[in-house]
């Protein structure tokens, strides 16, 4: 298990920096230092660590007990979890956490008064009933998937990092969590005529030179906060990509020539353009319920592929995260940092050369980790006091070591089983017995049959 | 002066006798050495074929290497005795050469043992030239330079043959029960040895000097089923008996790889038109005769070349059992019927002529064997040659540029089974053939087929495409196929191997043999 204690491998700031920080921590969550300008040394994209690209994808709707609850070594659900049906009638009885026979599900209820509901005051016991009060299936909330399901997702864990104690940043849906990832921060109240205002991370790398891409899954430039329909079926792009709320990221060329389709992400990849900082968002694979969350992995999955087969996987991070809880049952309450969050575990999976097999990162994150690492990787300045106080993901990798080969996941976990070891042991052994029994039992007969008389054993004849 | 079984004379006398028994002994020791140097010779040059692939996968998965116990299953069929040899070599180096000089060792002792056979038969004289033309045979020579199965078997099988004839020729039981513990490790190497059983059979038949006793059988027929045990032991441990079965309802159901003309078209290359010429010849004289030797070897040569007409699927390699037969009847050709012919139709010629004319012919036999038989090791493998008659151009670089370049579990389909195990075992990367038939009753069990490439690929359990030349000429619907996943699912080429490649037209030109592809959905 990693410790805690393995962050801070990153170089020590300059005292500027050191000053902006602590600006930062003092403005906290009101997020007045949004608007500070950058005054980090930046120069273009050197980096403070071996990481020269960051990936980052940003899947839908689970937590951590939903998808690697069971997995070896993390912190899952304790022996004896049953969480009530309703914790003020103890009678109805309680529910364990119980494997999902489909990968299809219900959309159960994921808003911010329904987690407070499931939170519970920290109890953590309230996830049926606040299902079962929606007229949703509360018992569902209680499932969960293993390697049987998610199979590629498992034995990338397996093969690389596992984060278990990482959180969404608020206690709520997607979209706050998103601004969240972006910008540290979430907004309040309708979007203003100009779109939101508040820097992000990509304007800080926009202005200290280093590269960075938006790439969104089956992106349609057309649909933006200008001309949102709330009921349009294509609606997420703008909760997914929330630059697309900003107008300066719209209408910019600079800004808005890096918001682009995700088929990109492959050519970029394989063209050797692969930029600094990627941010990925799904579309029709989100994982989100119903969805089939076998799709999602293997969405997911190819993208990591992709990557590993370039020379770029020698200097690249890409993580795969979850935006929320998706109503899905967690027993860890999240830790309160503010107002807002933390909410509650969601996975999230490091794969990295610097990635040591079987590492379960048990350091505290959420998604301000990401920007934190952004900040301190290429020596941009925090956004808010979250991301300026936040634990940087740097912390789950090992860069002591030489980049590791990558290594595809497989389709079946666990990936590689050697169940015929001690067959060949025992066919070897049954070889040399034979073997050796048959040459020594001819050498036997055909030494006997010297200086015996043969008639005919020259075949010749006088 | 004693006269040998055909009639030949030879020096008796006691300094004499040891002095002919030395320079045989030089002789068929020279003759080793030729051999040994012919089937070693550049032994590595070219990288595995996909049969080769496979047995030394399995040897080397035998031999503890935990990358190949997961790509290759210990049980695909056949036996394991000769995967087991390689694996003893293994536990050295996984290495190319190594592996085929387990083949090269069965190749060079069948040299010495068919001596002793033809000298048992029909004297050393005809054993001596048997000996010779095995040594330089295209068909020998090509065969033991590759690790098949084949050319130990072959060998194990000549030491029943010759096990028999012992038994014949001295009347003890010991060399019925020989002649069984050959059988069940010529068996042990391939399964098809097992001609050996009805071949003994129709000796017995055929040959009224064969006394048998029931207690010499009994104890002859345990020896050779605890010979064989090993098999069935396999079957077992691996859980594999349902395979065995598919393999053997597979076999009996294939549709025919070649027409029934298949030997006879192969034949005259591989083993020498003059050598066949001469064993017609020589077969004369066994017709003739039809003393014991003459019916066991006619048997020798019937039994399994009326087995391999009959079974449907045909193999360049499958007849090298009767190859030292053939040799020997040559020989009795050579030494026996010649000199007969040229008295009667040259009386006037001197008595050394027939001998002379002899030499002329066996020096005229042996240079045109080997001429191909060197030109087949140094020359550049053509586009459409059989399978078994080499190794795989640009297959071993390319699967070694696999193992460098492609992230470990990746998964790779290609054409066929060939390319896939060259993928398994140089790129030790898991490798699906889409010829492979869903139909069970159409492929051979150990392969695995591809049931859905669409959804395999859009499910990430397929990343790469492999393609190669020698696969898609002879599947060219296939390679369509394939190439049409390559355009589907956003191909890239990221790798191309090229070699030295002989065209139908018998030009030589540099070639792309194998492109590699990355895919995704």
């Amino acid at each position: 298990m990693t410790s805690a204690s393995r962050s801070g491998r990153l170089a020590a700031g300059t005292p500027l920096r050191v000053l902006v920080l602590a600006v930062a921590a003092a403005f906290g969550a009101l997020g007045t230092l949004a608007s500070a300008p950058p005054t980090a040394q930046a120069d273009g994209g050197k980096t403070k660590t071996p990481i020269e690209h960051l990936v980052v994808l940003m899947q839908e709707n689970h937590t951590f007990d939903n998808y690697f609850g069971t997995f070896p070594g993390v912190d899952g659900p304790p022996d004896g979890t049953c969480v009530p049906r309703d914790p003020k009638q103890p009678s109805l009885g309680c529910v364990e956490p119980y494997h999902l026979e489909s990968l299809k599900t219900v959309d159960l209820h994921h808003g911010s008064s329904i987690s407070i509901q499931a939170y519970n005051g920290g109890k953590m016991d309230g996830f049926i009933d606040a299902q079962n009060q929606r007229n949703l299936p509360g018992e569902v909330a209680m499932g969960y998937y293993d390697g049987r399901d998610l199979p590629l997702y498992w034995n990338l864990a397996t093969e690389y990092a596992l984060a278990d104690q990482f959180f969404s940043s608020v206690q709520g849906s997607s979209e706050a969590n998103h601004y969240y990832w972006i910008a540290g921060q979430t907004p309040a109240g309708a979007i203003p005529e100009d779109g939101w205002a508040f820097p992000t991370i990509f304007d800080r790398l926009q202005e200290a030179g280093v590269t960075w891409k938006f790439y969104v899954q089956n992106y349609d430039p057309t649909i933006t906060y200008r001309n949102r329909q709330p009921a349009s079926d294509k609606a997420a792009q703008l909760v997914w990509a929330p630059l697309l709320n900003f107008g300066r990221f719209l209408d910019d060329p600079a800004l808005n020539g890096r918001i682009v389709n995700l088929d990109q992400y492959y050519i970029d990849v394989a063209n050797g353009d692969l930029p600094a900082v990627a941010y990925i968002v799904p579309s029709g694979a989100s994982e989100h319920p119903p969805g089939d969350v076998s799709l999602g992995q293997v969405f997911a999955t190819s993208l990591v592929t992709q990557l590993m087969r370039t020379q770029a996987w020698d200097s690249s991070l890409f993580m795969i995260t979850w935006d929320d809880w998706g109503g899905w049952y967690d027993h860890v309450a999240p830790p309160a940092v503010d107002a807002f969050g933390y909410g509650f575990r969601v996975p999230t999976l490091f794969v990295s050369p610097y990635a040591r097999p079987g590492t379960v990162d048990s350091t505290t994150y959420d998604f301000t980790s990401v920007l934190k690492f952004i900040e301190d990787n290429w020596s941009v300045a925090p956004l808010t006091g979250r991301d300026a106080t936040a634990n940087s993901i740097a912390a789950a990798l090992d860069f002591s070591s030489a980049p590791r080969a990558a290594r595809i996941p497989g389709p079946t976990y666990p990936d590689r089983a050697d169940v015929e070891a001690r067959n060949r042991d025992v066919l070897s052994a049954v070889y040399t017995v034979a073997l050796g029994a048959a040459a020594i039992l001819l050498v036997l007969l055909m030494r006997r049959r010297r200086g015996r008389s043969s008639p005919m054993a020259t075949g010749e004849a006088t | 002066m004693v006269r040998d079984g055909v009639g030949l004379t030879l020096p008796r006398s006691g300094a004499a006798l040891i002095s002919e028994r030395g320079r045989l002994f030089l002789m068929v020791g020279g003759l080793m050495v030729i051999g040994a140097v012919l089937r070693a010779w550049s032994l590595g040059t070219i990288g595995f074929n996909s049969d080769e692939a496979v047995y030394s996968g399995q040897a080397a998965a035998l031999a503890g290497d935990p990358t190949y116990g997961g790509l290759f299953q210990v049980f695909r069929a056949h036996p394991l005795l000769v995967q087991y040899l390689v694996s003893l070599m293994f536990r050295i180096a996984v290495d190319d050469t190594l592996a085929r000089l387990v083949a090269v060792a069965f190749g060079v002792a069948a040299i010495p043992l068919l001596y002793a056979t033809g000298s048992l038969l029909y004297g050393r004289r005809v054993g001596l030239v048997a000996a010779a033309l095995l040594t330089v045979m295209p068909y020998h020579v090509f065969v033991s330079r590759q690790i098949l199965l084949d050319a130990p078997m072959a060998t194990l099988f000549l030491l029943g043959i010759y096990c028999i004839a012992r038994f014949v020729s001295d009347g003890d039981g010991r060399w019925l029960y020989a002649t069984a513990i050959a059988g069940g490790l010529a068996f042990l190497a391939k399964e098809t040895a097992i001609l050996l059983v009805p071949t003994a059979g129709a000796m017995v038949l055929v040959i009224p000097e064969i006394r048998l006793r029931i207690k010499e059988v009994l104890i002859a027929a345990v020896l050779f089923i605890l010979a064989v045990s090993p098999y069935p032991a396999a079957i077992a441990v691996s859980g594999a008996s349902d395979t065995a079965r598919q393999f053997l309802v597979w076999q009996l159901l294939r549709n025919p790889n070649h027409t029934w003309t298949f030997y006879a078209e192969i034949l005259p290359a591989a083993v020498g038109t003059l050598v066949l010429i001469a064993a017609a010849v020589g077969l004369f004289s066994l017709l003739r005769r039809r003393q014991w030797q003459d019916r066991l070897v006619i048997v020798w040569i019937l039994a399994p070349v009326a087995f391999f007409e009959a079974w449907p699927v045909k193999g360049y390699q499958y007849l090298l059992p009767i190859a030292p037969a053939i040799a020997i009847v040559a020989g009795v050709g050579l030494l026996v019927t010649l000199p007969v012919i040229v008295r009667r139709f040259a009386p006037k010629l001197s008595v050394r002529a027939p001998a002379r004319i002899g030499g002329v012919i066996l020096a005229i036999m042996l240079v045109t064997l080997s001429v191909p038989t060197v030109a087949g090791i140094t020359t550049i493998t053509t586009r459409g040659s059989l399978a078994g008659t080499g190794g795989l151009p640009g297959g071993r670089e390319a699967g070694l540029w696999i193992r460098e370049h492609v992230p470990p579990g990746s998964t790779f389909m290609t054409i066929g089974p060939t390319m896939a195990n060259i993928v398994r075992y140089y790129g030790q990367r898991s490798a699906y053939g889409v010829s492979v038939s869903p139909n069970p009753l159409r492929r051979n069990p150990a392969y695995d087929p591809i049931r859905n490439p669409d959804r395999s690929i859009q499910l990430l359990k397929l990343q790469y495409i492999a393609i190669d030349i020698w696969s898609a000429d002879r599947s060219p619907f296939f390679e369509n196929v394939v190439r049409g996943y390559v355009t589907k699912y956003n191909g890239r080429l990221v790798y191309e191997q090229h070699a030295q490649v002989r065209g139908a037209d018998d030009s030589i030109s540099d070639q792309v043999v194998i492109q590699v592809y990355e895919i995704r959905p």
